[in-house]
């Protein structure tokens, strides 16, 4: 007689609490033994002590709601796949990114929740994954959510070996970096479009960050200036002056821990740029200084106006204190001779009267001139010119024909030679600087022998044209060249006119952009045996935008104005 | 003690009228003295160095510099003639139609001995030329070296 398969009409857990008031789980079991007729006969029990087992059992299931746990907290999303795309499990912030419950995700495909290309596109990094065996890190994807709105994630794929050691499985630990991206987008945006310069050097004084205008600036891509210091992209007699002070001025930032303003000169191209240049000290989480920081505004333009402004300030100075005296100086002539008048009158002695008469006469003369002169001056750039293509030649011949009188009273010959050279300015204004040039050359030529002026033009270069008009007469002292453009500077107290000439003509050369000068005796051996260097004033104005280059060229020395 | 000596005048005025006005003054205030007149810097300098046409040129006991002279105006021959050894104890009495400040101010940076604006009034020119004059030649005592070098 073979026993039947037992049953155990008996079979519980119990659970007893013990003396010592621990808990031990007890499998009780009673199976009765019965005869051929089945009759009960005997009954046979077991009692299995649990307790350990259940420990155990209770023990696991703790530790994975704890891994659980853990892997829910992480703010990363976590998938746990197979090599096809289906979604073996994931944790809560994964599952929160897709918007669903997890027990409804888990088991199903990626392509239900994503954009089939999206989908498509991890399946590809998960085989490559599985397929090499090693983990691929760093991969940065576009997600578009349910709804539409993009995010950047990046992600690292790890393989993952199934129960038989095939490498079946894949963990995906994915970081939504949009902010990051979008942040460090934002900042290079920002220090991009700053026209100042901004960098960042290491301890080293090796570049770490250049914005484009650094790049610009220099002419050569971030590349070639990270890691680099100053002397190894500084051009290098640049470097050699400047590598040094740059360098000290850093190390003064990081050393002081304070951030400084320093005026930093730096010759590109032709130019010197000067920089006001605020450094700082880059400081990491710990309070270390690991770089310093700088944003340079290039202030050469500020610079210069600010001197520009200075060199006005001083002009409108001279300017009043010229007009002052030369409206009292006549004025003290014109009181104290006629009152000498009156008082040589009363005592009967009219020896004087005629030469006081005529010197106050002269004197009220030279008063209505010097107010003529300075309205004439004032008035200089009140008016906007009209811009115009001029021909030099043109404009000098009609200002020769208008001061013909003068010429032929004073015998002084004038030679236009101005070739095909052609200015941009107004007319009254260029017959203005000529008639103040020639007038001018009349004065200074008039006390030398067959006195003549030479008026001629030349291309200068860089969009200007030089305008030149020479005389032979004694010419004027280099010392005194200078002196010759201020407002009514008088080189001999016996020549006419308040001066006034040159000052104007210095003006609207500069107002249109140009400069006016006397030039340089030419360096020449044969000088000494000249009589006279002459004077040789220059004018240099913006050309005629489509002015033909010209043959005609200034003399170069005076010989060749005789 | 006053001495009664009659003190010599350089003029440096470029403009022949203010001349013929100081001289008609320092004339009428009746005070002995001699006056010479250069009209410009360079002249000025030329004068003092006894240089060329100047030669024979006393030695002046006061000068009185008009500030705005042509060619090389009144403050630099001011700094020329202080900053020569044997000129800078001559008196420089800075005569001039500006009373800007800057002007005053350099010029006594430029160690000038005063400073004196022209008036407009003609009362007020005639008195100050006739006190000028009488100050510098008879209560002014002129340095020791400047004595013996104009009448040595």
């Amino acid at each position: 007689m073979r026993p039947s398969k037992p049953s155990y009409p008996y079979d519980q857990v119990v659970r007893y609490r013990r003396a010592d008031g621990g808990v031990t789980w007890v499998r009780c079991r009673g199976l009765i033994i019965r005869d051929g007729s089945g009759r009960p006969v005997r009954m046979l029990g077991a009692h299995t002590d649990l307790t350990e087992l259940k420990r155990r059992e209770e023990e696991a299931k703790s530790r994975e709601q704890e891994l659980r746990h853990i892997i829910d907290s992480l703010p990363a999303y976590i998938y746990y796949k197979d090599g096809n795309n289906k979604i073996l499990d994931l944790n809560r912030a994964a599952a929160e990114e897709i918007g669903l419950p997890r027990e409804e995700i888990v088991g199903r495909q990626t392509e239900e929740f994503f954009p089939a290309s999206d989908a498509a596109a991890f399946l590809q990094d998960d085989r490559e994954v599985l397929l090499s065996g090693t983990p691929k890190r760093g991969i940065v994807e576009n997600h578009e959510r349910i709804g539409g709105e993009r995010r950047v994630i990046r992600t690292d794929k790890i393989p993952f070996a199934s129960a038989d050691d095939t490498l079946d499985r894949l963990v995906a630990v994915a970081h939504d970096i949009t902010d990051l991206t979008r942040g460090e987008r934002q900042f290079r945006s920002f220090i991009d479009n700053s026209p100042a310069l901004i960098f960042a050097k290491d301890l080293d004084g090796r570049m770490t960050l250049v914005n484009e205008a650094f790049r610009g600036l220099f002419g050569v891509p971030e590349g070639d200036l990270l890691g680099k210091r100053d002397e190894d992209f500084l051009p290098p007699d640049v470097a050699a002056k400047k590598a040094d002070e740059f360098r000290a001025n850093d190390r003064a930032v990081a050393e002081e821990r304070s951030s400084q303003t320093y005026e930093e000169t730096l010759r590109i191209g032709e130019i010197d740029r000067v920089f006001a240049s605020t450094k700082f000290p880059l400081v990491d989480e710990t309070g270390e200084i690991y770089g310093v920081g700088g944003i340079s505004t290039d202030v050469t333009d500020l610079r210069r106006m600010e001197l520009a402004l200075e060199e006005k300030k001083r002009d409108l100075e001279r300017f009043v204190y010229t007009a002052s005296h030369d409206l009292k100086s006549p004025l003290v002539s014109i009181i104290g001779f006629m009152n000498y008048m009156i008082e040589d009158m009363e005592a009967g002695d009219t020896s004087q009267l005629g030469d006081y008469a005529s010197r106050v006469r002269a004197a009220a003369d030279r008063m209505r001139r010097s107010i003529d002169d300075l309205l004439e001056y004032s008035r200089v750039g009140q008016v906007p010119g009209e811009p115009q293509q001029l021909d030099v030649g043109e404009v000098a011949e009609a200002v020769v024909s208008e001061l013909r009188p003068r010429l032929e009273g004073t015998g002084v010959a004038c030679r236009v030679s101005t070739g095909d050279a052609a200015v941009w300015l107004d007319w009254t204004q260029l017959a203005q600087i000529i008639t103040n040039l020639v007038d001018n050359a009349i004065k200074y030529a008039c006390d030398g022998e067959a006195p003549e002026i030479l008026i001629t033009a030349h291309e200068a270069g860089q969009g200007m044209v030089v305008l030149c008009v020479d005389d032979n007469g004694p010419g004027i002292a280099p010392e005194y060249r200078e002196k010759a453009f201020g407002l009514f500077e008088r080189l001999n107290s016996g020549s006419e006119g308040s001066g006034v000439g040159l000052a104007i003509v210095r003006r609207l050369a500069e107002d249109a952009g140009g400069r006016a000068w006397i030039e340089d005796d030419r360096d020449d051996d044969n000088r000494d045996a000249k009589a006279s260097p002459g004077t040789r004033v220059r004018v240099m104005l913006p050309a005629a935008a489509c002015g033909a280059g010209s043959d005609s060229r200034c003399p170069s020395g005076a010989e060749d104005v005789r | 003690m006053i001495d009664a000596r009659p003190t010599h005048f350089l003029l440096a005025e470029d403009d022949p009228d203010h001349v013929v006005l100081v001289k008609r003054a320092m004339r009428s205030a009746r005070i002995v003295n001699t006056i010479d007149v250069v009209n410009d810097g360079v002249e000025t300098m030329e004068y003092l160095r006894r240089e060329g046409e100047f030669a024979d040129a006393p030695r002046p006991d006061v000068i009185l510099l008009d500030l705005k002279m042509p060619k090389i105006d009144g403050l630099e021959v001011l700094r020329r003639v202080k900053s020569d050894p044997e000129l800078s104890v001559t008196p420089v009495v800075m005569m001039t139609t500006s009373d800007a400040e800057s002007d005053r101010a350099r010029a006594y940076e430029h160690r000038a001995n005063s400073y004196l604006v022209k008036p407009l009034e003609f009362d007020q020119f005639q008195d100050m030329v006739r006190q000028l004059s009488m100050y510098w030649t008879i209560w002014n005592q002129p340095p020791p070296a400047l004595l013996n070098g104009a009448t040595g």
